[in-house]
């Protein structure tokens, strides 16, 4: 029945004394049907209706939700949370008839802006309700527009704790007056994805994706089981693909020699790439061991089961037209993670003043999607940079860049590119 | 699972690489594809033994495991004391038997052609013996009683076996089972 597949990609031959081994994993699920979750689906909206969402943004953003409250299946389950100083639960948890909807959607439309941003309230609303379905596949979508409070840091902080592995949550900014970093803090905690949603009449159609992805996933609660022998030490583990999320420092260690990664909840057809970089003690010439295994493991009540499973080699060779070839996957994302660590890096200077510094990541970073092939970002980029020569990199700082276009850019720059068949 | 262990000396759970170091593990031998004896193929690929000669491939010898001389024998004897209420009536004229444990194992049963089931000590008359109900193995100068899974059960000196455990037998032991069959182990003189 479950048709997790597990392929690795890397240069298996290491020159002699060196430690460090990097493999690139695609993992596909064709149809998880049956596995791992009751088949339910709880969708969760908060929408922020503090005091800075007045006027044309609490207007689309309820208009918005009650969309989305129409476009819910009958047999999902959903409820709704306003946030303000407070998250006040608007629709309790309750089945998407068309009653349910009803009562829902009048609640919405009384909704009035006012009042803080304290985002940890909100997501502890979102956690009552989401415990209350547990073997479901449970979906949060946080809108919001602005600052959290700093009075509620330390708390969000403690709340994320709770909030990990309970559920997972999609977070978008409207306009340019929130902090990437926040909302990304959130969103790499509950496995989701941060984005910018310019304007706000471009809030329905940004919903209507994420509803769409949430609905197509069929098995929660997925965890990437990496084995390494003994003495070695994994340096990193990134998803690097469709986008990057350092996955490093959120490993469970079930035994020792096991971390557990979380991946959150997989749909049909979704496919997805993993970088690993692991030390280990280096052999001589000839000398072969297993670097790796790494599998999936979904947990159905309690029982754990493995679908899919690849390992990782190290073979040291002093053959060196053998081990200097890079494979080119592993080349591929290492260049993908350069241009997004060159991106954020060129808008840090900016941001600082330092043209000089801005001008070179930038340049850098068009050339590195150039030669990728990610077209997305280097879209991204000419509205930041005037480009000269994609090829060699070279790009003038536009004199005007809207901040909207800079945010875009920044929380975009973490998709990547696939590599296109050779 | 039996372990398998690493050519750091690790136990490792796994088959291709250790479990505990990752140090590949070595391939075991190919199969003999011929038989080392009179060279002819072996075929089928896994064939116990060879066609041609006999060759008994995971033994090395040539047709079934010799009998080894064992000084052990049981005496099968019926004991009406042993009937239970539903049991039939026992024979009143059974010779006792005594048969030599020749075997290395030896299966205590009731013999069936259909299911080519053929005991060292067949107990045909007790339909309360299972086919295969247990056995005696014999190896380095020991000798074990184990009950393979019968149905109606095994007594040894009136107290019920485990099944599927090895119990050690010594000389004059009393093995009870079926109906009312009696075997009585004994270390013969020669």
């Amino acid at each position: 029945m479950n048709q997790f597949k597990a392929e690795v990609f890397q240069n298996a031959y290491l020159p002699v004394g060196s430690p460090e081994v990097n493999a690139i994993m695609t993992v596909t699920v064709e149809s998880a049907l049956g596995l791992g979750s009751t088949g339910d689906k709880v969708i969760g909206v908060i929408f922020d209706a503090s005091g800075s969402m007045e006027g044309g943004k609490i207007h689309a953003a309820k208009d918005a939700t009650v969309r989305l409250i129409w476009m819910l299946p009958a047999e999902t389950t959903f409820f709704v949370i306003a946030g303000g100083e407070h998250g006040v639960l608007m629709a309790p948890l309750a089945r998407a008839t068309s009653d349910n909807k009803q009562a829902a959607i009048a609640a919405i439309k009384r909704v009035k802006a006012i009042g803080g941003t304290c985002i940890s309230t909100w997501l502890g609303r979102a956690l009552e309700q989401f415990s209350l379905m547990p073997g479901a596949i449970r979906q949060c979508i946080l809108l919001t527009d602005g600052e959290n409070e700093k009075e509620d840091e330390p708390l969000l902080d403690s709340m994320l704790n709770a909030c990990e592995g309970q559920f997972q949550c999609e977070c978008r900014g409207v306009g340019a007056d929130w902090k990437i970093e926040e909302l990304r803090k959130i969103s790499a905690r509950l496995l989701g994805s941060t984005d910018i949603i310019t304007r706000p009449d471009l809030i329905e159609a940004d919903f209507k994706r994420i509803l769409e992805q949430a609905l197509n996933k069929d098995v929660s609660d997925v965890a990437l089981r990496l084995w390494t022998p003994q003495g070695a030490r994994v340096k990193f583990c990134k998803q690097v693909s469709p986008d990057i999320v350092d996955l490093t420092g959120r490993a469970r260690q079930p035994a020792p020699q096991l971390f557990d990664y979380p991946t959150g909840a997989w749909g049909k057809a979704e496919s997805r790439d993993y970088h690993f970089c692991i030390e280990v003690n280096p052999g001589g010439a000839g000398d072969e061991m297993l670097a790796g295994r790494a599998s999936l493991v979904v947990t159905t009540s309690g029982v754990e089961s493995k679908v899919a499973e690849a390992r990782i080699l190290a073979i040291w060779t002093d053959d060196e037209s053998k081990s200097t070839r890079l494979d080119r996957r592993v080349a591929h994302y290492t260049g993908q993670a350069d241009l997004a660590q060159s991106i954020h890096d060129g808008l840090d200077a900016h941001a600082r003043g330092d043209e000089e510094t801005a001008t070179a990541l930038l340049g850098k970073a068009v050339r590195l999607a150039y030669e990728s092939g990610n077209e997305a970002t280097t879209r991204l980029l000419r509205r930041v940079v005037d480009v000269e020569s994609e090829e060699q990199g070279t790009v003038r700082l536009k004199r005007q860049v809207a901040k909207e276009d800079a945010m875009a850019l920044e929380t975009r720059s973490t998709k990547t590119a696939r590599l296109s068949r050779p | 699972m039996p372990q398998i262990v690493c050519p750091q000396g690790h136990e490792s759970q796994e088959t291709d690489f250790c479990s505990v170091c990752g140090a590949k593990m070595a391939e075991p031998p190919a199969p003999a594809t011929k038989c080392p004896d009179c060279d002819a193929p072996r075929e089928p690929a896994n064939a116990a033994f060879c066609e041609s000669c006999g060759f008994n491939f995971a033994t090395g010898a040539h047709g079934e495991p010799k009998p080894i001389a064992s000084a052990w024998e049981v005496l099968v004897t019926v004991d009406p004391a042993l009937r239970t209420e539903e049991s039939p009536a026992a024979p009143v004229s059974f010779e006792p038997l005594r048969v030599r444990l020749n075997d290395g194992s030896n299966l205590i049963g009731r013999r069936s052609e259909k299911r080519a089931v053929f005991p060292q000590v067949a107990l045909d008359f007790d339909d309360a013996v299972s086919h295969r109900h247990a056995l005696i193995e014999l190896a380095d100068g020991r000798i074990a009683l184990r009950d393979v899974g019968s149905a109606n059960g095994t007594r040894l000196n009136g107290s019920d076996v485990e099944p599927l455990r090895d119990l050690a037998l010594k000389d004059g032991d009393q093995i009870t089972l079926g109906h009312w069959t009696r075997l009585t182990v004994r270390a013969s003189a020669g």
